[in-house]
């Protein structure tokens, strides 16, 4: 497809998505452009406004109060809307970015939406001597930049930081996409573009039927057992397509800014997310976890493998973490995914690790009640039977379809068990020791829990947050497996490549993973249906057909079509005759701008 | 205008007032404070959770004369916190007061920086802590030495450490392998605070001896002087000890994160929780009040005396 026809696919679909959007009344200020774009009464895009910045600071001498979530959309809306924008509305952001008392947030993606919009308000106001922080537009101009431009290189070098998140990734995109059409500086512009090839690249090379498989640094608020989780299905939709346009999924406050925007991607990146012809690797290189305290080590960058195969995806992660103490909360090591029903289509499996350490480890409150603090707020960070979030006793290796998950959790430990997610439309099958099913949607899948389970059920009523509304947060089967030295063994296959799902039950049940040497030699090997011999050390090495797995090795990406070495800011992606060149121009001899935020 | 004879409290935000009158926030600012500078002509504040690092000039009052000359534009320059921190200075544990501008060194959890003001006006910030482990460089309590103002003693999760030459060079102490919450120099020495091993003292900072505990034990998260006698904000409230490793706990059981005493009348003390809020008492500890408002409380500072 060429970038014209391309083009105009999104622009067709962002009509639709802003026309469906406008539709509604209300919303905040991220839905406002859509009003504005569709004609909207000035009045009430003013009063949007208004309510949308009402909060103040309490007590005499209040002042308007915001945090990323609005200092962002303000810069949005004055960057694409300067001559739409009634003055009135204008006139409240100015006072909120001159007069506000403004929150900087502490993630990767707070920070991001707080620099780009500081960076178009000082734009817009560049004579400002005292903007809402006491500094002139020009130091806030000159900050926001240095920060934007050091991420972008720091990404380019070492890889996202806030990695593949199927909610938090919108929040990178889209004020990114509004420095592409607005950035006044030509490099940064340059350079944002740059990114934005990353970020899709990131979106489309672990895409798969409106899902993002694989590992996800953050898949928050409990959705990992969803098929669909996050806002990026409405990103998902607007530059790769694919699917029948369901609002439900493709339309989100947060993706309006760029459906109202000039941006479009390299086309080649549509193709490569929706190509399922052939099965195939993907290999990506994240930046290490921020983990500042409690433990003894560095954290090491994150290593991802994801099998893309026609009928599912299956991803793993080996996440560097530097032990006990560090356990991301977000985080979604590996699961397996096909085409189905929303809690049909997901097998995962963690140990819902819950030291005293675990929130201190990245957070700065007091460690003697920092867990109580964190668990007021988010309660379902304590309980058993949480399915997402890292665990440091929790190791992993993959090759294609198979993965082999081992768990070494220490015997007081307060949850010494591990957590199993399986969809309940399965027809299960157990025979000696494999737990079989058709997924009835071209794949069957095996899975070898190691160590004793238990077979019980997982329900959770949805709740009607503003990110999404569901009717069943978690619904399906949970096996626990009550044992410190627990595992899982799963092997996915293609139907096509087997007679009929009783054979694959016949052959996969006629060989059984050598646990001999576990826990005792920390070593767990199996044979893949398709004949390779995966060994591996639960601390140590990582085998396929006798070859160790050198992670070290992984570049940036790997990919059909992707050149993208290691440390380098130089990356292609080609396809056909089509061809994405980056080089970000990083000088090898200066520092990174350091990740001081969490994500 | 703050008067001197106000105490100060970092809470949601930096509030002054007196024992039993009422509490003002300073500016519109609502972070949460996690320590203080008082300074003749100025506050500094350190913030957590990504807020940075923020000065509140009082040198010349200049709002309140602004407002009475109506200058109205001038009164919104002067009525708000200017920032110091930069991109690069996030989440700010600990502060110190140092020679030059902007005056002061910060600890974060990546460790300590220093800044210098930029052309634009704008403080930058050099890190000096990026070779330590990485429990060495989560900074929560930093004390200039009082012999020699360019080596600093910095209270780590990883221990006490010394940056000598402005924190050009590191020495680690005999106290490590411990989280550190507070240090201080009182009666001619050094004293620290540690989560898990009680209060500690030291003649040079280098080596350092245990001295005590209450008998309910926790975390140790300030120390300062109450007339002769020295008072610690423990984990379970405050504690009160005559530093011959002797201590008692007093009052309301609570997390103490901050405790200080009025610089003349030594028996009154303020007593911050988190949580729990703020806490008084008049006499040494016997009684206590809770003033009603706070919840979180992480610094305080006593008035001024001429």
């Amino acid at each position: 497809m060429d970038q014209e026809t391309y083009n105009q696919q999104v622009s067709a679909r962002a009509d639709q998505v802003v026309r469906h959007q406008a539709g509604k009344s209300g919303g905040g200020l991220w839905d406002v452009n859509a009003h504005l774009a569709t004609g909207m009464d000035d009045a009430e895009v003013v009063e949007i406004v208004r309510q949308s910045l009402s909060d103040q600071t309490d007590g005499w001498g209040g002042r308007p109060a915001g945090g990323p979530f609005h200092v962002y959309p303000c810069g949005a809306l004055i960057a694409r809307w300067p001559d739409r924008l009634p003055e009135e509305a204008l006139e409240i952001i100015r006072d909120f970015m001159m007069d506000g008392v403004l929150e900087r947030g502490n993630t990767e993606n707070h920070w991001l939406m707080f620099y780009v919009g500081n960076l178009l308000a000082a734009e817009r106001w560049p004579d400002e001597q005292c903007m809402w922080n006491g500094l002139s537009a020009e130091a806030n101009r000159a900050e926001a930049t240095r920060w934007i431009l050091g991420m972008i290189d720091r990404t380019a070098v070492n890889g996202h930081h806030e990695y593949d998140s199927p909610q938090y990734h919108v929040e990178h995109m889209v004020p990114m996409v509004t420095l592409a059409d607005h950035a006044a500086d030509p490099h940064l512009r340059h350079q944002v573009e740059q990114v934005l090839s990353l970020y899709v690249a990131d979106m489309a090379l672990e895409y798969y039927y409106g899902a993002w498989a694989g590992g996800h640094c953050r898949e928050g608020y409990r959705e990992n057992t969803w098929r669909k989780s996050g806002a990026i299905s409405a990103l998902q939709y607007l530059y790769f397509g694919d699917e029948e346009f369901e609002p439900k999924h493709h339309v989100h406050g947060f993706c309006i800014p760029p459906a109202t925007a000039a941006y479009r991607p390299p086309a080649l990146f549509a193709e490569m997310a929706v190509d399922r012809s052939r099965p195939h690797v993907v290999k990506k290189t994240k930046a290490p976890r921020t983990i500042y305290r409690r433990v003894e080590h560095e954290a090491q960058p994150v290593r991802k493998y994801t099998y893309m195969s026609p009928s599912y995806a299956l991803g793993s992660s080996q996440l560097g973490l530097p032990g006990p103490g560090s356990g991301p909360i977000d985080l979604i090591s590996w699961d397996l995914t096909w085409r189905g029903e929303n809690q049909q289509a997901k097998i995962c499996c963690n140990h819902p690790y819950r030291s005293p350490e675990r929130f201190s480890a990245f957070l700065v409150g007091y460690p003697q009640q920092i867990r109580r603090q964190i668990g007021s707020d988010k309660p379902y960070l304590q309980w058993p039977d949480r399915l997402f979030g890292a665990s440091p006793y929790e190791r992993m290796m993959q090759h294609e379809g198979t993965v082999i998950v081992l768990y070494k959790i220490p015997a007081d430990d307060e949850a010494p068990f591990i957590n199993m997610f399986l969809p309940r439309t399965i027809a299960w099958v157990e025979r000696d020791g494999w737990i079989m099913g058709d997924t009835g949607n071209g794949a069957y899948v095996a899975l070898y829990p190691v160590g004793p389970y238990e077979w019980t059920e997982i329900r959770e009523e949805g709740s009607m947050r503003h990110l999404a509304a569901n009717p069943d947060q978690i619904d399906g089967w949970l096996l626990r497996i009550p044992d410190v030295h627990g595992g899982l063994i799963l092997e996915a296959r293609e139907a096509v490549d087997e007679d009929s799902f009783e054979a694959f039950c016949t052959r996969r049940a006629d060989s059984r993973p050598d646990l001999s040497g576990w826990p005792g030699s920390d070593r767990v090997a199996v044979e893949t249906m398709a004949g390779n011999q995966l060994e591996m050390y639960y601390d140590g090495v990582h085998g396929v057909d006798g070859t160790a797995i050198d992670y070290d090795a992984y570049p940036l990406y790997e990919a059909p079509g992707v050149d993208a070495p290691m440390g380098t800011g130089r990356m292609s992606f080609s396809r056909g005759d089509q061809e994405v060149r980056l080089d970000f121009g990083v000088d090898p001899s200066k520092p990174l701008i350091p990740i001081r935020v969490i994500g | 205008m703050i008067p001197r004879d106000h105490w100060l409290i970092g809470s949601k935000g930096v509030y002054h007032g007196t024992i039993g009158g009422s509490w003002t926030r300073i500016g519109a600012q609502e972070y949460g404070i996690s320590s203080l500078i008082r300074e003749p002509d100025r506050l500094v504040a350190g913030a957590s959770w990504g807020s940075g690092l923020w000065e509140w000039s009082i040198g010349t009052d200049q709002a309140d004369q602004a407002d009475q000359a109506g200058q109205s534009d001038q009164t919104d320059q002067a009525d708000r916190w200017k920032q110091l921190h930069d991109e690069t200075v996030t989440e700010v544990m600990a502060i110190a007061p140092i020679a030059g501008t902007p005056g002061v060194v910060a600890g974060s959890p990546y460790g300590i920086a220093t800044g210098r003001h930029d052309d634009t006006g704008a403080v930058r910030w050099t890190h000096h802590s990026d070779g330590l482990r990485v429990n060495e460089r989560f900074t929560n309590a930093i004390l200039v030495h009082p012999g020699n103002a360019s080596s600093w003693l910095v209270g780590t999760e990883g221990g006490v450490l010394i940056a000598d030459d402005s924190g050009a060079t590191w020495r680690r102490t005999s106290l490590s392998g411990t989280a550190i919450r507070a240090l201080a120099f009182m009666h001619g020495q050094f004293w620290a605070g540690t989560d898990d091993r009680g209060i500690w003292r030291s003649e040079d900072g280098a080596r350092w001896d245990s001295v005590g505990h209450t008998p309910d034990g926790g975390a140790v998260f300030e120390l300062t002087l109450a007339g002769d006698d020295i008072i610690a904000g423990t984990e379970h409230g405050v504690a009160v000890g005559d530093g011959s490793g002797h201590w008692v706990r007093t009052g309301p059981r609570h997390l103490c994160a901050a405790v200080r005493s009025h610089p003349v009348s030594t028996s009154t003390w303020l007593a911050g929780a988190t949580p729990g809020g703020l806490w008084y008492t008049e006499d040494g500890g016997n009684a206590w009040q809770h003033v009603p408002g706070f919840v979180n409380v992480r610094a305080i500072l006593p008035p001024e005396t001429d």
